[in-house]
């Protein structure tokens, strides 16, 4: 398992956060400040002035851009988080000069436009690394480890659900427009519990789908993936939704117990012991280090590490490609979900 | 020929919950679909998926920039007001808007009033919408009292303008229903006087409807008017349904309406004494300890030890005994909580007929209350917040 330590790195490595709106500003450039590998070597944003208003913000004197170009050659690295539609046009010219690139997810909105990065990280001799935090919980790297090991038996089922009213406010408001965003919850935040599926799981061999779509983002999305898993066939559904708190979890039935993972847990997996319901264990790796679970950073850093010397990357753009993938073929097939609760449908 | 131009609709504060209300019913409903068009207005990004799944004309709009109020308005002949917030946004907000619609002469403005202008124990007379307001110990019922001057000022300005009041709303998405759902689930509704009085519970769509008949009235403009359920219904028998919508056994406990008046009475005081402890948490050493890690409060801190060690020994002792105070052990608490507003709304002894709308303005409410209940049942499922009827023995939450 990761240790999240420098290494023995010891030169910080100059990144280029490209999108100042609001995930880098409250996450990635705090996340980059607070670590001993993060150089800021620029800030670029379209917006000029959001640049400089960023760097004022937390003091920087650094460069600032309104486009990537002026960049590509004072950077190690780049932290991509624009709008989703701008990510494939602008990761094409930091991968073509051979750069690494760190991009918020979803990779891009399109499975084609994904294979067409990876490719070109593979030509140019670079790598992707695709923003799916939770992966850095600790909590979820052990439930991973355990489900390998079979710990829990074999995988009845599961159940995933992340909603909430309202929510992240992108400062362009791009998530409200399809042909900008991809998409709606499902992609926006759905991603991250479907990933986590991935992870855990493997590659679905189907799936059902239905949203509230009429013709530009869904609001709400339900459905379910087919595993064929080594202990035999399983199903997991999700429900992701902007209108509803959700408990934000995933349930995972096992032949020894109900096992629950939560976001709002980074450090421990819950266990229902199978025989004894009335107990709950909590699981928990032992950990070198009582600092809290800072994933943001975990991600940049692991990030900071490949440039440096190239080794495990936690989320690549093949495995963030194949969520696109997913989603795409979930849109494509979607149906729509019953409203009843409307008296004057028609 | 007739003209085929559909009158325009500004409707602001749409991401809100009767403002989403509105909206889906003017797209999904055909009958209304036709004879409107229409603008969702909103101040911010994040709280619009509900309606960023149709394709409408969505626009945002801050509504305390004047010069942005009435560029924005300009070609729309009605407004519908749906917003809430601060008190500077509704203050300021409504004076913005009810400058630009008069600039712009705006045919019709519906706005959403509530009947907390009559306080939280409204009088008798408040049954109609004829009594005065008097806002008693409500925030919100004062800012709502000052807005329908606003509106009536407008009126007499020459925009016909109109209040709706409802009360409490319910139906899909209301926030009321899932505290409703939630505090029973977790056995903390007890009925107050047995639950005998109305709840005063409008549903959304019925709430929407009233709109609707305002927007399409000619008369009846310059008034106010109470939107309710046709028929009052009890708190018991609201509190029943949704117990049987969750399907489990409840046994409700009672509480005088007295018990509750003098609890709230009594929260009321403790909040107007929590200034005088909080000063006195201020110099305890305990504060100061804990905000002393931060080092410009260190240094404040630093700087009073000094000053305080420089008094007599006699100045000292007596500042100590000034800010001496006993210490307080908090009674474990009652599951039983008598403070929130599913308790206190229970005391509320007065039904707001909605007969001046219904006579006035045409407004029949669209469902009766076993059919408002039914889809508020059908949203709770689809919520996971009961158990599903076609999927019985499902566990709300998990699946």
């Amino acid at each position: 398992m990761s240790t999240h330590l420098p290494a023995n790195q010891t030169t910080r490595v100059k990144l280029a956060f490209v999108g100042c709106g609001a995930i880098t500003r409250q996450e990635h450039l705090p996340a980059g400040l607070r670590s001993p590998l993060v150089h800021v070597s620029a800030l670029v944003d379209s917006q000029l002035e959001s640049a400089r208003a960023l760097a004022r913000m937390y003091g920087l004197d650094t460069f600032v851009a309104s486009d990537v170009s002026e960049v590509l050659d004072q950077a190690q690295g780049f932290v991509l988080a624009t709008p989703n539609d701008t990510h494939h046009p602008i990761a094409k010219q930091i991968l073509d000069r051979g750069k690494p690139l760190l991009i918020e997810k979803p990779i891009t909105t399109t499975y084609r436009d994904a294979l067409e990065l990876c490719e070109l990280a593979d030509r140019r001799g670079t790598f992707i690394s695709v923003g799916y935090r939770y992966r850095f919980f600790p909590s979820a790297r052990l439930l991973k480890e355990l489900l390998d090991d079979g710990y829990f038996g074999r995988v009845l089922s599961f159940h995933c659900e992340m909603g909430s009213r309202g929510g992240w406010a992108p400062v362009s408001g791009y998530n409200l427009d399809r042909s900008r965003s991809g998409g709606g919850v499902l992609v926006i935040n759905g991603t991250h519990f479907l990933d986590l599926a991935f992870y855990w799981f493997g590659e679905p061999v189907s799936f059902r789908y239905q949203d509230d779509n009429y013709g530009n983002v869904e609001a709400n999305c339900k459905g379910a993936w087919s595993y064929n898993g080594a202990g035999g066939p399983f199903e997991g559904s999700f429900f992701f939704s902007k209108t509803i708190a959700l408990s934000n979890r995933f349930v995972i039935e096992t032949e020894n117990g109900r096992v629950v993972w939560s976001p709002a847990n980074a450090e421990s997996i819950t266990l229902v012991d199978k025989h004894r319901p009335d107990i709950t264990a909590q699981l928990s790796a032992t950990r070198r280090s009582n600092e809290a679970v800072d994933s943001f950073r975990y991600q940049l850093e692991e990030f900071c590490r490949n440039i440096d010397r190239p080794g495990t990357i936690t989320s690549d753009g093949r495995s963030g490609a194949k969520s696109i993938q997913l989603i795409e073929a979930m849109y494509g097939q979607a149906t729509r979900l019953s409203e009843d609760w409307l008296p004057y449908r028609t | 020929m007739m003209s085929t131009i559909k009158p325009k609709i500004a409707i602001l504060g749409a991401s809100g919950f009767v403002g989403s209300a509105l909206v889906e019913r003017l797209y999904f409903d055909e009958t209304w679909r036709d004879r409107f068009e229409f603008t969702a207005f909103i101040r911010g990004f994040g709280n619009a998926a509900r309606l960023a799944r149709l394709p409408i004309r969505l626009e945002r709009l801050d509504l305390t920039d004047y010069p942005q109020v009435l560029a924005s308005l300009s070609g729309y002949d009605y407004v519908v007001n749906c917003t809430r917030g601060d008190t500077f946004l509704m203050m300021n907000g409504l004076k913005n808007t009810a400058r630009a619609m008069k600039a712009l002469r705006t045919r019709k403005f519906v706005h959403l009033g509530s009947v907390a202008i009559y306080g939280e124990d409204p009088p008798a007379e408040s049954a109609h919408e004829n009594a005065p307001p008097n806002p008693v110990r409500t925030d919100y019922g004062n800012i709502k009292a000052a807005q329908d001057e606003l509106v009536f000022a407008l009126h007499a300005q020459g925009v016909p303008s109109m209040i709706l009041c409802p009360s409490n709303i319910g139906g899909p998405y209301s926030e009321l229903i899932l505290d409703a759902v939630a505090r029973l689930a977790a056995g903390e509704i007890v009925l107050v006087d047995e639950g005998r009085y109305a709840t005063n519970i409008v549903h959304v769509d019925n709430l929407v409807q009233a709109i609707l008949a305002a927007l399409e009235s000619d008369t009846g403009w310059g008034e106010r008017y109470f939107v309710n359920e046709a028929e009052p219904t009890t708190w018991k028998q609201f509190f029943q349904d949704l117990v049987a919508m969750l399907g489990i056994d409840y046994e409700f406990a009672g509480v005088s309406r007295e018990e509750v008046l003098r609890q709230m009475s009594r929260q009321r005081t403790r909040s107007s004494s929590g200034i005088k402890s909080q000063v006195g948490t201020l110099v305890s050493s305990e504060f100061r300890e804990a905000v002393s890690v931060l080092p410009a409060f260190k240094a404040m801190d630093d700087g009073a030890k000094r000053l305080f060690r420089g008094l007599s020994p006699r100045l000292q002792e007596s500042i100590r005994r000034r800010l001496a105070r006993p210490i307080v052990v908090p009674q474990a608490r009652s599951t039983r909580r008598l403070d929130h507003k599913l308790i206190t709304a229970q005391i509320r002894q007065v039904y707001h007929s909605p007969q001046k709308a219904m006579d006035r303005l045409k407004y029949a409410p669209l469902l009766d209350h076993r059919r408002g209940m039914d889809t508020t049942q059908k949203w709770l499922e689809f919520a996971n917040r009961v158990p599903s009827r076609s999927h019985p023995g499902v566990e709300p939450g998990v699946k």
